[in-house]
């Protein structure tokens, strides 16, 4: 899986948690899930779970703390697969 | 290492004293409460003495396993009257592990210094619930010593006041499920409180307001870990408290539509 295909598909998983859709249409890999998407912070969990869910990985409690930007996530989800 | 041992001794030694001079001025606090309550405000609750009851029966069966109350969350004041619910100022004395802690948000403690004595006195841990990753570990450490020392703690699942006025599933946090999965044998209470002309979230419930209180123990399980267990625990005591609602709004609201 490329960087790009990693990076629509946590777009796509984001999509129903997050408030603000405009930034979520100019996301880029230094967006900020909680304050500029306005992802609620107790979500991350549910969020953390899709990833694990879409990409058959598994996240352990500290390395689902880092998850704070797209960026984060894409290369979480990378270094799984 | 070491000094981070220390620094939880004196956490810990923090929590203690909080909890004596609690006690010690309980008398004093708890009569200023009740006058409030039941002849200021004049509240009532419908089955106060059947939820005295029920909870003292709890208390018995629980001995010292951890007691996490989860309640619905409608107004500011919520955990005074659940407080006020659960036992006589007596009772509470004699019995003061069973009067629960709680962590308001830190914008309501520290308004001024009578609240945050009040507070302080009333087993209140402040939480500032945007604040850094350290300090809601830091409070989680101390909700997770109190319990684990057997005092109860009253924490509300939705994190906030419920905005539709009815108990949001969706929208509970999975903190509780962190506290159940990483102690022993927690037991949760699950509390359902509305007045009967509560229709939404407040800041107070109105004067001579009528309340109904509702509960539920149970001892959540999970076959998963990590996350993915603390959510599954989190959602077997939103579910009860779902169901605790269903229930009143059929056996007392009947014709109640707001927030469906």
């Amino acid at each position: 899986m490329t960087d790009k295909e990693v990076f629509d598909k946590v777009v796509n998983i984001l999509a129903p948690y997050a408030k603000n859709k405009e930034a979520l249409a100019s996301a880029t890999n230094e967006t900020n899930i909680l304050k500029d998407l306005e992802v609620n912070s107790s979500r991350l969990v549910d969020i953390i779970l899709a990833f694990e869910d879409n990409f058959n990985i598994e996240v352990a409690d500290g390395e689902a703390d880092k998850v704070t930007t797209i960026g984060a996530a894409v290369s979480l989800i990378k270094s799984k697969i | 290492m070491l000094n981070s041992q220390t620094n939880k001794k004196f956490l810990y030694l923090g929590l203690r004293v909080q909890r004596f001079l609690g006690w010690l001025f309980f008398p004093l606090l708890s009569s200023l409460l009740i006058v409030v309550m039941k002849y200021y405000a004049r509240y009532h609750i419908y089955n106060i003495e059947e939820v005295r009851e029920k909870y003292r029966e709890i208390c018995s069966l629980r001995k010292n396993s951890p007691l996490l109350i989860c309640p619905n969350h409608l107004t500011m004041i919520d955990s005074v009257i659940i407080e006020w619910a659960l036992g006589g100022p007596l009772w509470y004395w004699l019995n003061f592990k069973h009067f629960a802690w709680n962590i308001p948000a830190v914008e309501n403690f520290k308004t001024n210094l009578i609240s945050r004595i009040i507070t302080y006195l009333g087993k209140c841990i402040p939480i500032d619930r945007r604040g850094s990753k350290e300090h809601i570990e830091l409070v989680m450490s101390k909700v997770k010593f109190l319990l684990s020392e057997g005092d109860a703690f009253l924490i509300f699942p939705e994190g906030t006041r419920s905005r539709t006025g009815r108990f949001e599933l969706e929208n509970i946090t999975y903190g509780i499920g962190k506290i159940i999965q990483e102690l022993e044998n927690v037991h949760i209470l699950c509390i359902y409180l509305r007045g009967d002309n509560q229709i939404t979230y407040s800041n107070f419930p109105q004067k001579k307001e009528k309340f109904r209180i509702d509960m539920e123990l149970i001892v959540p399980k999970t076959q998963y870990t990590g996350i993915r267990g603390q959510k599954d625990l989190a959602l077997q005591v939103g579910k009860v408290l779902k169901k605790l609602e269903d229930e009143y709004m059929s056996n007392f609201k009947a014709d109640y539509v707001v927030g469906k």
